[in-house]
């Protein structure tokens, strides 16, 4: 079943790397096969660790780094991000950059609510998002977004 | 020598910058502006081909179609009557992103138009991480999705300001608990405006058209 959709994905793929001047063969070879569990070409996880680095580049070049050994990511469980994907595509986007080799380390943020009605704290459990204390609907977030670089180690 | 250096530097940063950069250029031209999210297959390109005949002589309006491949889209809306359809492939992105907006607005003059409608890359995830700039972003859901969608996909249906229940005619044929469904909307987004509605039958869609005239023409944002 996969394998048919992949062959039809792989022809639209084929025609926009011919039109892309991306410099990853790995990454290519990504793009052209899509990703395999959630048949969808690729994630937002690429997006992403392109901005982990060039954050991580950004802040290295500043503190005149001459590598960056690692970096500290903080991910909110709404944060719908994969630590493993992010993993992944660093690996292929660093290369080549005073990051490559660089460990990631992330911190994940479990996701917690407060009641718009009664204030009360909860944890969102099984997609359910009702005050669990007094039924109260649209509550605030208190933590589990968090998308953010907390730190970079360098050596000078 | 190792040492840390602390950032707290949130990863979306430099396309939230971009997001609100295109907010400005679109407020300068007066155009209000509506990001469309849903699932593939949920309707997007439906409601934009039912809405733009609806909106002939009352607005001028542009579209921007984002999908992995093809131009599809963009011809469909170009035939339903936009002023201007511009496509986008993101080439295997599974969303929009500030930058690729840009690049849309490069190719029009805004000041043409009083309402650009973007259509996102169908998915219920990523689009919601990526702000473009728009004033309002609407999901489309639809009946045979199913009426769990709201407990899945809680980011997505949190942050929209409208929602789009398509596919109505199909209600009869499908077991779709619409308690469950609103119920699961409710926790959510208590305030969404609802328009539940058939792109087929055409039932609902005045309540939709009406929304967004007032909104564009007031620049209700």
């Amino acid at each position: 079943m996969y394998f048919g959709f992949g062959i039809a994905q792989t022809g639209a793929m084929g025609g926009v790397i011919l039109r892309t001047n991306h410099t990853y063969p790995l990454l290519e070879f990504v793009l052209f096969l899509g990703c395999f569990p959630c048949e969808q070409p690729i994630m937002h996880e690429l997006s992403v660790t392109q901005s982990i680095l060039n954050i991580a580049l950004q802040h290295a070049e500043k503190a005149n780094a001459k590598r960056v050994t690692d970096l500290h990511v903080v991910l909110g469980e709404l944060s719908t991000m994969v630590d493993d994907s992010i993993q992944f595509y660093w690996d292929m986007i660093a290369k080549d950059t005073i990051a490559e080799g660089a460990t990631l380390h992330f911190r994940r943020v479990p996701a917690e609510l407060q009641c718009a009605s009664c204030f009360k704290k909860y944890r969102p459990t099984d997609g359910e998002w009702i005050c669990p204390h007094c039924g109260g609907v649209g509550a605030k977030i208190i933590a589990g977004e968090e998308l953010f670089v907390e730190a970079i180690d360098i050596e000078d | 020598m190792t040492q840390r250096i602390p950032i707290v530097e949130n990863i979306l940063n430099a396309n939230d910058r971009l997001a609100e950069e295109n907010r400005a250029r679109l407020e300068a031209a007066g155009v209000f502006s509506i990001n469309i999210i849903a699932s593939p297959g949920a309707g997007k390109t439906s409601l934009i081909e039912q809405t733009l005949p609806r909106l002939k002589d009352k607005l001028r309006v542009a579209t921007v179609d984002g999908d992995i491949a093809t131009s599809l889209d963009s011809d469909r809306a170009a035939a339903a009557g936009a002023g201007a359809a511009i496509q986008i492939n993101t080439g295997g992105d599974c969303h929009l992103d500030a930058v690729m907006l840009r690049g849309a607005l490069d190719q029009l003059d805004l000041t043409q138009f009083d309402l650009l409608i973007v259509e996102n890359v169908g998915n219920l995830i990523c689009p919601a991480n990526f702000k473009l700039g728009t004033h309002k972003t609407v999901l489309v859901a639809s009946i045979p999705e199913g009426d769990d969608k709201p407990y899945k996909y809680p980011g997505t249906y949190r942050g929209v300001d409208a929602l789009i229940v398509n596919k109505i005619d199909l209600l009869p044929y499908i077991p779709f608990k619409m308690d469950y469904f609103q119920r699961g909307v409710r926790a959510l987004n208590p305030n969404v405006a609802a328009f539940p509605l058939s792109c087929v039958t055409g039932e609902g869609l005045d309540a939709w058209i009406n929304w967004l005239t007032q909104h564009a023409t007031h620049n209700m944002i």
